[in-house]
């Protein structure tokens, strides 16, 4: 074995996580391991750790991940059901049942980086729409711009909410992407930066046994929704020490005390203010009442999915990201899937 | 003026600064990253960085659908090359950097306004949605970097009348600019973030954009982008000790050792900057930039002047 490929095995696990049905925020756990390191690129991982159910879209989703992944990337799907039908993706994973998959991660990684063997794809190398053969240059838009030449929409023209005429670029993402709840996806249109419309659309996420330890209440939930917050905002190593004390029970409140304290300094309740207003409370007031770990505080009911929505227009996308999330349940259900 | 590094070993001491510079950000971000996490992880974090490169090394670099394959390459390797030519200008002693040109602030500046086209062809290239928006938001928010640091740059030559660099450290030897300016560095601090896209600025590979620009890269072109970010941000901690910090000026150690231990500081500045600092918005920030500090900017280089005419 090369030197190389020593020092590789030993590296921390860049790990993409897949939360699929039955795994709430479980997997955001997994963080507060030094041996791993979660990644938001599936391009940037040696493992998809594919948490939970994957069944109908919440699948095919998946197979387009998996074949997003290096070639020599591995598979770990971490199930309390082994024997439910599974997506091609998951056809030759690693299966692990347990509460703790950390050490199959790694086994993985370790395999992936010294042995490595080409992975299969599980789709046609083919683009995912079909070639619409318009336009001055066959893209299937006007002129140079627009169409969806190669499976992927192009920029259009079009006015903006000044006014002017800029490319307007059409983009569908999720339900795998960092600050999306479980079986998320959004269609949005954007113009530079800026959300112009935005569709939430809740995935199916399945009936089924849930991963030993994926609900959760109280102060653990809280830790995890805000772990998941804080890599969102760019603060891995805040977020990791929320992982690790949810995953020692929450039980530490002076701990829970100084995040929070950690956090409201970062100026993360300040990037929060005034975004994603919906019924006079935006979502600084969302995350200041989960800093509080008080079960007593409450949540405010799951809004529906259009109310989401139509809250997107008009922000900076990490803003659209910031409103999604700060709705968030902490369990299972999404906030397409939640009644109005 | 200073000696004139030989000029085939120039690029060859230039990349070797900034390895080692990189090298050492990695090392620094891990360390103050697990403080914050209460990781504790011990001596095994210096063979941290090497390990993770490795793990590029070892991986095969993906393709997307009909990627600009000539950018893809090229924009790592110029982001590379900006912050290897922003460095020559450090002055490391009184006697020694590599190329201590009499117009050092404008060659510093030149390779920073490029930044903005590596960049853009980075996010570009890939032909993906993420890196393209990541690459926009970049852009959008780059001028404001630009003539921000233009103005605390002028404003710490002020004092030297010189804009070549060793003149401006000789100008600091009774008083650092860190005193006599004192919205420099902070302001220079703030450049820094943004050109590295690091920490509360990382507007250009961000986690909100799955890795913004980078998204797509694997393989060695990912360890290529990630060594020249870590290395654009050791090439402005250089920079900031020179101008700001007094350069070699100390007691008792040798010029270069100061340098190195002021360059270090200031990387710890930055590290922990990019911890315990919340990403800012683009739009936001471009806000903040245009009606705070670039009037901050203009204050800074008021002060200069005024202190000049004394």
């Amino acid at each position: 074995m090369t030197v190389l490929r020593r020092l590789a095995q030993d590296a921390p696990a860049p790990v993409f996580v897949a939360r699929g049905g039955g795994a709430g925020l479980l997997p955001v756990e997994l963080q507060a391991d030094p041996r791993l390191r979660m990644v938001g690129s599936a391009r940037h991982a040696t493992v998809l750790l594919a948490a939970g159910r994957f069944a109908g879209a919440m699948g095919d989703a998946l197979d387009r991940v998996h074949d997003q992944l290096p070639s020599t990337g591995a598979v770990v799907w971490w199930t309390a059901d082994p024997d439910a039908a599974r997506p091609p993706s998951l056809a030759e994973a690693t299966v692990f049942g347990g509460p703790d998959p950390v050490e199959a991660v790694l086994a993985a990684h370790r395999r992936a980086v010294s042995q490595p063997g080409a992975r299969r794809a599980v789709l046609a190398d083919e683009p995912p729409h079909p070639f619409e053969g318009r336009g001055d240059h066959g893209q299937g838009g006007e002129g140079m711009m627009g169409g969806v030449p190669f499976g992927r929409a192009m920029a259009m023209t079009a006015d903006d909410r000044d006014g002017l005429a800029l490319d307007q670029l059409p983009l569908q993402l999720g339900p795998f992407l960092l600050g999306l709840p479980n079986g998320v996806r959004v269609s949005a249109v954007l113009q530079g930066g800026v959300v112009q419309e935005a569709e939430l659309e809740g995935l199916d996420l399945g009936e089924g046994r849930a991963l030993a330890g994926a609900d959760a209440t109280g102060a653990r939930a809280d830790l995890r929704w805000l772990a998941e917050a804080l890599r969102l905002g760019g603060l891995d190593a805040l977020a990791r020490r929320a992982a690790r004390l949810a995953r020692a029970g929450a039980t530490d409140a002076a701990a829970c005390a100084r995040v929070a304290k950690l956090v409201r300094r970062s100026g993360l309740p300040a990037a929060w203010s005034k975004v994603g207003v919906v019924e006079g409370e935006d979502a600084r007031s969302r995350l200041e009442r989960r800093l509080r770990f008080d079960p007593r505080a409450g949540g405010r009911r799951p809004l529906p999915a259009d109310r989401i929505g139509r809250a997107l227009a008009g922000q900076d996308w990490s803003d659209a990201l910031v409103t999604i999330w700060s709705f968030a349940s902490v369990g299972e259900r999404a906030p397409a899937a939640a009644a109005p | 003026m200073s000696n004139h590094a030989d000029i085939w070993a120039a690029p060859l001491l230039a990349a070797g600064i900034l390895a080692v510079g990189a090298y050492t950000v990695a090392v620094i971000h891990l360390a103050v990253g697990g403080w914050l996490a209460q990781a504790r992880p011990g001596v095994g974090l210096l063979l941290q960085p090497a390990r993770s490169a490795a793990v590029l090394m070892a991986q095969p670099a993906t393709a997307t659908e009909r990627p600009d394959r000539a950018m893809a390459a090229l924009s790592p390797a110029l982001y590379a090359a900006l912050a290897a030519v922003a460095v020559t200008v450090v002055p490391w002693s009184r006697s020694f950097s590599i190329a201590d040109v009499e117009t050092g602030i404008v060659l510093w500046g030149t390779a920073e306004a490029l930044v903005i086209v590596a960049m853009f062809l980075h996010g570009w290239s890939s032909n993906s949605h993420q890196p393209l928006l990541a690459a926009y938001r970049f852009v959008a928010a780059g001028v404001s970097y630009l003539l921000l640091s233009m103005f605390v740059l002028i404003a710490a030559a002020i004092p030297a009348e010189s804009l070549q660099l060793s003149r401006i450290v000789e100008s600091q030897a009774g008083l650092w600019n860190v005193v006599r300016q004192p919205l420099g560095l902070p302001l220079f601090v703030v450049v820094a973030l943004g050109s590295a896209t690091w920490g509360p600025l990382d507007l250009a590979d961000g986690s909100d954009v799955s890795g913004g620009t980078a998204a797509e890269a694997s393989g060695i072109p990912g360890l290529v982008w990630m060594w020249a970010r870590a290395a654009m941000l050791a090439a402005f901690a250089a920079m900031s000790a020179a101008v700001f910090l007094g350069g070699w000026h100390g007691p008792v150690l040798p010029g270069p050792a100061w340098m190195a231990v002021k360059t270090v500081a200031m990387i710890t500045v930055l590290s922990a900057a990019g911890h315990l600092l919340a990403r800012v918005p683009a739009e936001r920030f471009v806000t903040w930039a245009w009606v705070v500090l670039l009037p901050l900017g203009f204050a800074d280089l008021a002060i200069a002047g005024l202190g000049s005419l004394r």
